[in-house]
Formats: structure tokens, sequence, C-alpha cells
């Protein structure tokens, strides 16, 4: 009875391993080869009536056999130099590269999930620098254009108020004139609020049609004024659809301005055709 | 020194293996054959020089191209043992590959012999 030594059945194991590989590569009958070849190789180790095969006698024996590129049939393949050829050197490569792999105790697979989560970190760092860079540029642009248009704001507010103070200085050098007094009155005749008052028995008068730095200007007299003639008030008011709410300025005979704030549009002041300056509202 | 323009080491190769083949369906045209006992016969053909492992193959191969058959006979001496024999169809190729080998070492010979004699 002939025995094998652990050492050289693992040996034999091994190489058939290699030759199964090979073939597989091929698309050989693997298992019809492998098992031919290890019959063949337990006949050859064994007829030399020896009681123990050993891996040396082994190698002895399949160094006649060939080796595992010889038995597949790779080497004499691998000779050629068409196409096929070049995809079994192909196939020898990848076989080479697979074995010199690290294997997964070696810790390159394990390294993969960690590279991927850190990708996905990356991309999200990426990404979420992106929409903050972009909601601060939006952020600043909307600021800016805020910052703009309470400037635009401010200085309509300004002008406005200033319009209503000529309005009133005015109204007041006309009074104290005295250039033209056709009825004796001792209020001149044109352009007073007061003549305009008397000469149309209206109680208001609306001269604008002017709508400016967003503001819409109207001037009216009112019934009871300073030393018994007629008083007057001048406005200069806005819509803000922001807020739903209408500021004005208001400036009459006693000489003072006043800001105020009232809900919903501005009512009274109608939009003049082109071209009228003076309105007489009944 | 390797001669130029052709690969006589692969030329060897690729002619042994087509003669190979035609040495294996000859030996198997008078008897089906163990394989072990076939590769040996194989390996006493002069100037063939087989590598012993490689026939193995060249039989799966044969026997999937329907030109061999195999059946598997259990053995006191081991395991089973697999045989192999020609089918109806490998005795035909064989045929045929005996015919075109004889042309072709007649004419081959006869070039051979031509150029001989010229050199000669």
């Amino acid at each position: 009875m002939v025995e094998w030594t652990p050492e050289a059945t693992e040996y034999l194991d091994g190489y058939l391993k290699q030759v199964a590989a090979l073939a597989r590569h091929q698309e050989e009958d693997v298992d019809e080869i492998v098992q031919d070849l290890r019959d063949h190789v337990v006949q050859e180790a064994e007829a030399a009536s020896e009681t123990m095969i050993t891996t040396d006698r082994l190698r002895r024996v399949l160094a006649v056999i060939g080796t595992p590129e010889q038995v597949s049939g790779f080497e004499s393949a691998l000779v050629g130099n068409g196409e096929g050829a070049a995809t079994l050197r192909g196939a020898v490569d990848e076989l080479k590269r697979s074995a010199s792999a690290p294997t997964p105790a070696a810790g390159a697979p394990h390294d993969r999930p960690a590279k991927r989560a850190m990708g996905f970190v990356r991309a999200f760092l990426i990404a979420a620098c992106c929409l903050l860079i972009g909601y601060g540029i939006g952020w600043l642009q909307t600021r800016h254009r805020l910052e703009r248009a309470y400037d635009a704001r401010a200085i309509g507010e300004v002008y406005a108020m200033q319009t209503v103070r000529h309005l009133q200085e005015l109204e007041e050098q006309f009074r104290g004139a005295e250039y033209i007094d056709e009825d004796g009155d001792g209020t001149a005749d044109y352009g007073t609020l007061m003549e305009l008052m008397e000469r149309f028995d209206e109680t208001r008068v609306h001269m604008n049609n002017l709508s400016k730095w967003g503001y819409t200007l109207d001037m009216h007299v009112t019934p009871s004024g300073v030393e018994g003639g007629p008083g007057f008030e001048c406005i200069a008011a806005a819509y803000r659809e922001d807020t739903g709410q209408t500021v004005s300025f208001r400036g009459s005979h006693t000489g003072s301005i006043g800001r105020f704030l009232t809900d919903g549009a501005p009512s009274g002041a109608p939009t003049l055709p082109a071209g009228q300056k003076m309105q007489v509202l009944p | 020194m390797k001669p130029r323009g052709i690969d006589i080491d692969n030329w060897t190769t690729q002619l042994r293996k087509g003669l190979l083949e035609l040495c294996i369906m000859n030996l198997l045209g008078k008897q089906e054959l163990y394989g072990y006992d076939l590769v040996k016969q194989l390996g006493r053909v002069p100037g063939l020089v087989v590598t012993e492992g490689t026939i193995y193959p060249l039989l799966s191969r044969l026997r999937k191209t329907g030109l061999l058959t195999t059946r598997i006979e259990e053995s006191s001496s081991g395991p089973a043992r697999r045989y192999y024999a020609l089918s109806e169809e490998g005795t035909r190729v064989r045929t045929l590959m005996n015919r075109c080998w004889g042309e072709l070492t007649e004419g081959v010979g006869r070039i051979r012999q031509q150029g001989e004699e010229t050199h000669g």
C-alpha cells in the first residue's frame, strides 16, 4: 500500500488547482481534465514501488507531466502572435495579478467601504459648501437691492418733504406779495390758493399730476385759515405695497409739516390728464 | 541564433500539435485506451516530444467535438479509469486526416527531395 505525505498531497492539490484555473480560462472541461491528470500523476508516482510518496518524488513526476501552464495548453497558446494568444496572455496576467493581490486579511478590500464613505462625505461637504455660497451670494444681492430700495425710498421722502415745504413757502409769498389785487381784497389774484378758492367758490383745488420719487403731490384749500382767509394743505403721499400702508407728508398754512402713516392706498388725489396743471373738484 | 522572420519554436509546437491529434486518432483507431496508457504510447513516438500533461486537455477537446467517446471502468487497483475510443465521426475524420497527411508528406517529400538535389 503506497502512502502519500500530507505535504505531497497538498502539493498535488495546489498543482491541480492551478491547472483547473488555467483550463477554465480556455473553456475546457476542467473536472474531466483534472481527474485524468490526477489519475496519471498517482499512477506515475506509485509506479516506482516506493511505499511513501514525498514532495520530492511528486516534483520529479510533475516535471515530466509538465507545468500547469503547459498542461492547460496555455504555454503553447501563448507562443502565438494572434488575437487569441494576446487574450490568453491577458488572462495569464490577470491570474498572476489576482494571485499576488493582497488578501482580505491584508486590508485592501476593507479599505473600499471606508474610501466610499469618505467619497460620500466629501461630496456632501462640497455640495453643502456650494449651497452655502449660493445662499450667501443670494442674500448679499437681496440685501444690496433692499438697501438700494431703502435708499431710494429715503431720498424720495426727503424730496417729497422739501416739495411740500416749497409749496408752503410759495403760498406764503403769494399771500404777502399783493402784486395784483383787482378785486381789492388785499390778496394777490393769481396763483394763490386763497384767490382760487374765492374765484371758483370751491373747497378743494388739486393742482397736481405730479408723480415724482414715488409720491403723488396734492394741494387743496381748506375752509378755515389764518386771519379769516382760507387755509391750505399740501400733501405728498406714496403707497407702500410691501407694508400695505400709505406714507404722507402734509404741510399746512400753519407752517408745520407732519409725516403720517395710514393703512391702505391714498385716496382723493386723482391723476390729472397729461398737460393739465390744475383740476377743480366740486 | 534564432532564424529571422519565423518563430521556429512556435512553428514546431503548432506542427507537433496537429500531428499529435493525428497520432491520437490512429492509436485509438486500433482499440480503446486508458488515458494513462495512451499518453505513454504517445510519449514513445520519436520526435513528437510530448509533454504528458498536455494530452488530457486535447482528449477532452476531441471528446467535446464528438470525435472521441469515453467510458468509465472501475479498477481494482485504484480509482475508476476513463477509457477513450473513436466515435463513428472520429473514424471518418481519421480516414480523411490520414489521406490528407499522406498527400502532404508525399508532396512535401517531393519538394524537399528537389531542394536537396538542387543544393546537393
